[in-house]
């Protein structure tokens, strides 16, 4: 569990995507209770504060909810929302570096899906 | 309104301005960082805040009043310097309870609890613990005074890596129990970089920058090409810093990046806060 | 808030410690020479018609100069620490000084009445005291009371002198460079060796105007009035205060 200041998204993104990779490995059930903010800034060892806006931006996007006096939750249906979002950012975030370092090599579109192919089926076995 | 303002302040030393026209403000509920390299001034400003050192210029009030030979407003702040100011047989338990006289809000359980985390021996002489020990110590003392502006000048001198992993963690859980004000002034860049919410950049006794660590990271980025090419997008975007390795070149640059200007041959990482600093204030 | 009550009990707490440990070793050392074995022991730094026991209050005054000489350094970097101000660190050192050397003072006074009542019981003077070699004639005459109201306030102005004394040497030690501190150093040698030679050079004048000084200070005629001493004692005092405040108001903190 790192942050990476080198990273282009600020930190308080890191903390609320890595919230979303807990919600979507079923670390963090729906319904269920997530690590308060003190806890999630003690471990990364960071400002409160952008622990807090990272889990009030998803709270925002209705990922996460709050009930009074005991914390925050997954809400119902956060998979399906988590899932949603982290497709309408694949092409920006992974699809486009992969096509300029395509490039870079020298790569046709049909090579590199092949490639691409070829993973997916990798990854199945 | 509550806060420690600096306004011009400026202090010499003889023929060295140490300070020079500065002007700071902290509130309390903030954790700031105030970076700088050696003899910058950093310690120079920690003291006059203190009213440790007086300014040859300038104001420095603490929730409005003035510093200067005030009880009240001094009494306000903590300053854990680099010195060891503690005397000669005196421990670490005697230590805790002056603390606690002179400074009403002072918390003896959480000092002692520190302590125990910090696997001190409370009945050890202060002048008699190694460097990483009275660091420890005076850590101690430090997050427990209960007092709304706390200063911390190189805080992890002398610990390991696992005490400082441990410092940072009681930092955090303290100010979540108590939202002071926070100053922390380190070399260690990168292991605050998460913790501090506003930076300050001290070079050559004056204020270089002040900005908030969020925006200041994401103001930063590196471009890295063949020579011409880095050349040519630099005359659009000045950089702070280049580096030249055979001919690939790597220019540092302060401003908001917008990839669509990026040229293919040109490989774009983000700079980090240690990155940007040493960019920032090297000669 | 002029004074400060931490500051106040941290002085108290580093003075107290120091005079109980000379106040039992000197106690122990002047039961054991003057009553158990009848020697003469004579610690006064005035050879008069005193008695055996002339050295006490001299001794106090000496011990409390260099308690207040301690140093200066420590205190008042810890003081710092605390967030306490030059000026409360001044105040709050004066003040408890005030309030130790009127302790001291009582003890004095107690003493040399105890010692008088031992004295007279076994035969052996024990209790002349400075202030009786002064003042002893005038005492006769005073009322009661009034002759241990001025006994008190005497020693008072008198420790109360020497400790301000031992104050103002101790900052300047602390405020000069090495130079500075060898200068001073010297010039105490330079004192020490070069009046008494003086003194025999000029046939004794020396000594003589050491004894017209002491006159005057103690007060001349027949029947000395001890207002005379209080008086020089505590302008003494005063004299000490006011360099040691102004060299203290903007005090630099040292390496």
């Amino acid at each position: 569990m790192k942050i990476n200041f080198e990273d282009e998204r600020p930190i308080f993104l890191q903390i609320a995507e890595g919230i979303e990779d807990g919600i979507l490995v079923g670390a963090y059930p729906e319904d269920g209770q997530i690590p308060s903010t003190t806890e999630i800034s003690v471990t990364y060892k960071i400002n409160p504060a952008t622990a807090l806006k990272g889990v009030s931006r998803l709270a925002e996007e209705g990922i996460l909810y709050k009930r009074r006096g005991l914390g925050m939750f997954v809400a119902e249906g956060a998979i399906r929302k988590v899932k949603q979002k982290r497709k309408a950012a694949f092409v920006d975030r992974h699809v486009k570096p992969l096509t300029r370092e395509a490039k870079r090599l020298g790569l046709t579109p049909g090579e590199t899906a092949e490639l691409i192919e070829r993973s997916f089926r990798d990854e199945e076995n | 309104m509550k806060k420690i303002e600096l306004k011009n302040v400026s202090k010499a030393f003889g023929q060295v301005q140490a300070v020079n026209d500065v002007s700071l403000t902290f509130e309390p509920g903030k954790i700031y960082g105030l970076l700088g390299r050696n003899g910058a001034g950093k310690s120079t400003l920690l003291n006059m805040m203190t009213g440790r050192v007086f300014p040859d210029a300038g104001t420095i009030t603490v929730d409005g009043e003035s510093v200067i030979e005030n009880d009240r407003a001094m009494g306000k702040l903590y300053l854990m310097g680099e010195r060891n100011f503690y005397p000669d047989g005196m421990r670490i338990r005697d230590a805790f309870c002056w603390a606690a006289k002179f400074y009403p809000n002072f918390d003896s359980e959480n000092a002692n609890h520190l302590a125990k985390k910090f696997d001190l021996n409370t009945k050890r002489k202060v002048k008699e613990l190694s460097t990483g020990m009275s660091t420890m110590f005076r850590l101690s003392v430090a997050l427990s005074t209960g007092a709304p502006y706390i200063f911390l000048d190189e805080p992890v001198l002398g610990l390991d890596a696992v005490h400082r992993d441990l410092f940072y963690k009681l930092l955090v859980e303290q100010f979540e129990r108590h939202p002071a004000c926070y100053v922390i002034s380190t070399h260690l860049i990168e292991e605050v970089a998460g913790l501090i919410e506003e930076v300050f950049i001290i070079r050559a006794g004056e204020l270089l920058l002040r900005e908030s660590t969020e925006r200041l990271l994401a103001r930063g980025y590196t471009v890295t090409g063949p020579v011409d090419a880095v050349d040519a997008f630099v005359e659009d975007h000045p950089s702070i810093g280049e580096d030249q390795l055979g001919g690939l070149k790597s220019a540092y640059i302060l401003g908001s990046l917008d990839m669509s200007k990026v040229p293919e041959t040109l490989e774009v990482s983000k700079l980090n806060l240690q990155q940007l600093f040493v960019q920032l204030t090297k000669e | 808030m002029l004074l400060r009550k931490p500051v106040f009990a941290y002085y108290m707490k580093l003075m107290l410690r120091a005079m109980m440990w000379f106040g039992l070793v000197y106690t122990a050392i002047f039961l054991l020479a003057g009553t158990g074995l009848g020697i003469a022991v004579n610690i006064g730094t005035i050879t008069t018609e005193g008695g055996t026991f002339g050295g006490m209050d001299a001794m106090f005054a000496v011990m409390m100069f260099i308690f207040c000489m301690s140093d200066f350094a420590a205190e008042f970097h810890f003081l710092f620490q605390h967030g306490v101000s030059r000026r409360s660190a001044f105040v709050g050192f004066v003040f408890h000084v005030l309030v130790v050397t009127a302790l001291f003072a009582a003890v004095l006074l107690v003493s040399a009445t105890l010692f008088g009542v031992i004295g007279a019981w076994i035969g052996v003077d024990m209790a002349t005291v400075l202030f009786d070699v002064f003042y002893g004639s005038w005492l006769e005459a005073a009322g009661t009371f009034i002759g241990i109201l001025l006994t008190f306030l005497f020693y008072w102005a008198a420790l109360f002198m020497a400790g301000m004394l031992g104050y103002l040497l101790s900052i300047l030690l602390y405020r000069l460079d090495k130079f500075g501190k060898i200068l001073l150093g010297a010039a105490g040698v330079v004192l020490v060796v070069a009046l008494p030679v003086l003194n025999t050079l000029t046939n004794g004048r020396i000594w003589q105007f050491a004894v017209w000084l002491g006159e005057t200070f103690f007060g001349r005629g027949d029947t000395p009035n001890p207002l005379n001493g209080i008086a020089v004692f505590a302008a003494g005092a005063l004299i000490a205060l006011v360099p040691s405040w102004l060299l203290i108001r903007r005090v630099k903190l040292k390496k």
